[in-house]
């Protein structure tokens, strides 16, 4: 097992530099740099004559080193990152881009994490009700939840709680607190105070990972009930609760378990989206900024996080479907 | 659905409803409490000494436990007064909390060098100038009124103007402000290329002469101006062109002053969480938490008081929650998190509505005259961005007036006006002035009502006329001959800011329209970067733009020829550009607007320049919106008048003499972080 988390570990190392040289391609794809932006605010707000602008920016892409040429550019990257652990400057915030990730990646995982958790539980509980009671009102009640689900936007989702929760319910959103509990020290009020906005970006995101693995669960689950084997320990007269999570799940649960690692990625992307909505200070905003206005190193950096979370997560999963399925062996 | 009620009778109710919303529309100003075009500049500002001087509790306990100086010798010798003719409420109590919120992070208190602290009211708070143009939404006359230069005074010939300072005040670090820092902003920062300051040595460019400034003692300046009388200076005066800096903190990153340094150390000085910055505003940035939250305190120093000698602002802390967008400033105002909120963007009038009009709202919402103008405008410049040949075949289209004349007759303005959002709150718009604009004058554009009335018919002859027909039978226009792109499809690219929604809304409809007349319009969004790298390179056909300013003396650029890089639709190229013989006149009349002080021919010069810009159709206005006030109850002295934007921002310049009545303050929570001298030693500066 060591051996081959090893190897995987080994592995990652190319699909990671492929990955940085990508997100480094696309970030520059768009013509111009962080200083045309800069360029552009000068002659519209300092009323400095575009000849002036042009001067003055060219002068700080060469003092940024953003004159030079782009595989120049990406190799002083690359290279900063895996000797010296620095992600670059961003312009932008005027600060190391590892300054700027670090304090709100961790929040960015929390709820995608919290989604993800939350979506597998409530979404296999459910399936396994509707797959159990098939044809009930709680299953024709979960199916159309699961439609529902699906096919809403997650934005849109977030725009609707909002306008009811501000304007209806007369509830502060929008951040992880109230303004009054941003700085203060934790209590129970502060708690609660964060539950009363937390579920909000959970509910969005995790909402469609819920139906899904609902409708996955029910359709493997109902598989799996009418196999053989499960009739054996129906016959063999094992509590039917037994037959059902001892045996039946641990099978129907398979799938899911393997895409934990790649649905990943999905949830993070629905982060992004929810906390624009949701004015969270999360990543989500500042990767939106950064695209925007081609604070490249920035842009770049949180590319190659979600690449590193990517490989990650898949490796856990690996490990987590070998727990699950003892027939999986890796050497 | 609805039981027995057939559909086409619930949405009939549904529909009556909706057109009552505009009759309740915000609440009427109460004459009592409206200032504007009232007053004169004696009714708002004053510099006396006062024979007794309070100071907010919080201060006098610091200054009881000797970590500061007593109040009289905080102040300077003849403080600023704000009168109390500007305070419908009268003068207030010291104490509570201003609770706002700001949606662009800080990037640091080096303000003169083009680099902002959060918009949204922050850099008003830190930042204070020579001149303040607020007040002038007050008077009768518009002037400047005073600020850090108490008064001043032409030479005869109006080549010189000699400046005196406010004598006295000091900086947040209780260091003396004095002409020092006047001309250390001047010659260093805004003269200075090698920094980005929100005005340059064009800004200050008079009779082909760059402006030199003297400094007399150490509370008179003179101006030496190439060009006698030169008004326009002032409109550079004020909060952000000539926000004065701290000499004795920036000259040690200057690399004038400090040869060790290089101009990217200094851009790259005083980092927001280089906490407190010495500031003369009324308040001391304490806490930034990014993405999150900034925290300001009261500044020990200021210089205004009260007639009554209590030393201002009133407000003793600040808390600006920090959003991605604007749009949190609104949910936190309705949900009682926030005290105000500009309403601009049509597509939340009506959810704002329904919060005002609740029995238990916690604001008032106002509308004001309108001032916000969505317009179309059209690439004139031959010389910058026309790349290829049908960009310019295109731009000389654009310089004929008669293409002109059918793009305006084929917009449906009330209709666009209808659609952002039905009522009194929006409407069709020639262009030129918003009709709020104090330079507006409905005498000036109605006889071209004709130019601006929306008639498919007439512009699809007009285009006959020129000679577009379809000959390919696709129901696109095709180019005549003789042209550069003979017998292709008249096809346009129309930009939108992607942050504009109401832009957005307003290309698509556009589309329709002009399709109607046999052109292919197509609509392009771009945002930030490249947006800006489109706009300042030219390479546009059509812009759809948001008009947020409607003082036309003060922004120029925004409606006319004012600069090379101005206005954005005929930048001047590498060689130059060729103005048509309407912006020639423009050109002049802007020039002689410069120098002139007489209020009423400025007067007369807007009206002409409005004339010119409405009877020539230099842009395409589409429809223009009412911008709405919503300010909560607790706070007083907000004048039931005051414009979101007039010269200055309204709300942003209501901390220094807005108050909540004690009872109903929000507690502060940070007073113990007001900056002592304590800290501000060993500071990156002092080193």
């Amino acid at each position: 097992m060591f051996k081959f988390i090893a190897r995987r570990l080994i592995y990652t190392v190319p699909t990671l530099i492929l990955i940085s040289f990508f997100s480094f391609v696309i970030i520059n794809a768009p013509p111009g740099d962080y200083m045309t932006t800069m360029q552009g605010v000068l002659v519209a707000q300092a009323g400095m004559t575009p000849a002036e602008a042009r001067e003055l920016a060219d002068r700080m892409r060469v003092a940024y080193g953003l004159d030079q040429p782009f595989l120049v550019r990406y190799g002083r990257w690359i290279s900063a990152i895996v000797t010296r652990g620095d992600f670059g400057f961003s312009f932008m915030y005027r600060r190391p881009v590892s300054e700027v990730i670090w304090q709100r990646f961790g929040m960015t995982l929390l709820v995608a994490l919290s989604a993800h958790l939350i979506s597998v539980l409530i979404g296999v509980l459910i399936g396994i009700y509707s797959a159990t009671h098939r044809y009930s009102w709680g299953d024709h009640a979960a199916t159309l939840f699961a439609f529902v689900g699906l096919s809403m936007p997650g934005f849109f989702l977030a725009l609707i709680l909002m306008y009811v929760l501000a304007f209806h319910l007369g509830q502060h959103v929008g951040g992880f607190f109230s303004p009054e509990y941003v700085l203060a020290p934790w209590s129970w009020s502060r708690f609660v105070d964060f539950l009363q906005h937390f579920w909000v970006p959970v509910l969005v995101v995790g909402l469609a990972g819920t139906a899904r693995n609902m409708r996955v669960m029910r359709a493997n689950l109902l598989d799996v009930l009418n196999s053989n084997y499960v009739r054996t320990a129906k016959a063999k007269g094992l509590a039917p609760r037994s037959v059902i999570y001892k045996h039946a799940v641990r099978n129907a649960i398979q799938p899911i378990v393997m895409y934990l690692g790649v649905t990943m990625p999905f949830l993070l992307s629905g982060e992004l989206v929810a906390s624009t909505v949701l004015n969270l200070p999360t990543m989500g905003p500042v990767f939106l900024a950064a695209l925007n206005t081609q604070d490249m190193y920035l842009a770049g950096s949180f590319m190659m996080l979600l690449a590193i979370v990517l490989v990650i997560s898949n490796l856990l999963a690996d490990i987590a479907l070998s727990w699950v399925d003892p027939r999986i062996r890796y050497d | 659905m609805f039981g027995k009620h057939p559909l086409w009778k619930v949405m009939a109710v549904l529909l009556v409803g909706l057109l009552l919303i505009p009759l309740g529309f915000g609440q009427e100003p109460d004459p009592e409490r409206s200032l504007r075009g009232k007053l004169q500049l004696v009714d708002i500002v004053e510099y006396r000494a006062l024979p007794s001087y309070t100071e907010a509790p919080e201060l006098a306990a610091l200054v009881a436990a000797g970590l500061l100086p007593p109040i009289s010798e905080r102040l300077p010798r003849e403080p600023r007064i704000m009168k109390s003719t500007q305070m419908v409420d009268g003068p207030g109590v010291h104490g509570g909390v201003w609770r706002d919120t700001f949606a662009v992070p800080v990037e640091s208190w080096n303000w003169g060098a083009g680099q902002t602290q959060g918009w949204f009211g922050i850099n008003e708070m830190v930042q204070a100038g020579l001149v303040d143009l607020f007040p002038m939404w007050m008077m009768e006359t518009p002037e400047p009124a005073p600020m850090l230069a108490k008064s001043w005074a032409w030479s005869e010939d109006g080549y010189q103007l000699t400046m005196n300072l406010i004598e006295g005040a000091r900086w947040s670090d209780g260091t003396p402000f004095t002409a020092d820092d006047v001309l250390f902003t001047f010659n260093h920062y805004i003269l200075d290329p090698n920094v980005p300051s929100w005005a340059s040595a064009s800004t200050w460019t008079f009779g082909g002469k760059v402006t030199q400034l003297e400094k007399i003692d150490d509370y008179t300046i003179r101006f030496h101006f190439g060009a006698p009388f030169p008004m326009a200076a002032f409109h550079s005066m004020g909060y952000l062109q000539f926000s004065i800096m701290p000499k004795h903190v920036f000259s040690h990153w200057h690399p004038a002053f400090n040869p060790a340094m290089t101009y990217m150390d200094l851009l790259t000085s005083a980092p927001p969480q280089d906490l407190p910055p010495v500031t003369l505003g009324a308040f001391v940035p304490v806490i930034y938490r990014p993405g999150e939250i900034l925290v300001l305190v009261r500044n020990p120093y200021f210089w205004m008081v009260d007639e009554q000698g209590q030393q201002l602002p009133y407000k003793s802390e600040v808390w600006f929650s920090e959003a991605r967008s604007g749009v949190q400033r609104t949910f936190n105002l309705i949900a009682d998190r926030g005290d105000r909120d500009n309403v601009e963007n049509p597509a939340i009038f009506g959810m704002m509505f329904e919060g005002a009009r609740a029995p238990d709202a916690h604001f008032n919402l106002r509308f004001e005259d309108f001032r916000i103008g969505f317009r179309l405008v059209m690439n004139l410049s031959t010389t910058l961005g026309a790349e290829d040949a049908r960009a310019r075949a295109l731009r000389e289209m654009f310089r004929t007036f008669e293409f002109r004349q059918a793009l305006s007759r084929a917009i449906d303005r009330d209709g666009l006006a209808a659609a952002a959002f039905p009522g009194p709150l929006t409407q069709g718009w020639f262009g030129g002035y918003q009709s709020g604009s104090p330079f507006f004058e409905e005498g000036i554009v109605a006889p071209y009502a004709e130019l601006y009335a929306f008639n498919p018919n007439s512009s699809r002859e007009l285009l006959a006329g020129l000679g577009f027909r379809d000959t390919d039978g696709d129901g696109v226009l095709n180019w005549p001959q003789g042209t550069l792109v003979a017998g292709q499809n008249l096809i346009i690219e129309v930009l939108a800011s992607g942050d504009v929604a109401a832009a957005i809304d307003a290309g698509q409809a556009l589309v329709a329209l002009f399709r109607a007349i046999g052109i292919d319009l197509r609509l392009r969004t771009l945002t930030g970067g490249p947006l800006e790298a489109t706009l300042t390179a030219g390479t546009f056909d059509l812009l759809i733009q948001r008009v947020d300013v409607p003082t036309p003396d003060v922004h120029m650029g925004v409606f006319g020829p004012a600069t090379l890089g101005d206005p954005v639709w005929h930048q001047a190229g590498p060689g130059g550009r060729e103005l048509l013989p309407f912006e020639v006149q423009m050109e002049e009349l802007l020039n002689e607007a410069r120098f002139t002080i007489d209020p009423e021919r400025r007067t007369a010069i807007f009206h002409e320049l409005l004339d010119l810009h409405v009877g020539n159709i230099y842009t395409l206005g589409l429809y223009e919106a009412r911008a709405g006030l919503a300010v909560h109850k607790r706070l007083h002295n907000i004048p039931d008048d005051l414009p979101t934007f007039m010269y200055e921002w309204g709300m942003e310049n209501m901390p220094w003499i807005a108050w909540v009545p004690s009872e109903l303050q929000v507690a502060p929570r940070h007073l113990d972080l007001i900056p002592t001298a304590e800290d501000y030693q060993n500071r990156a500066w002092s080193r």
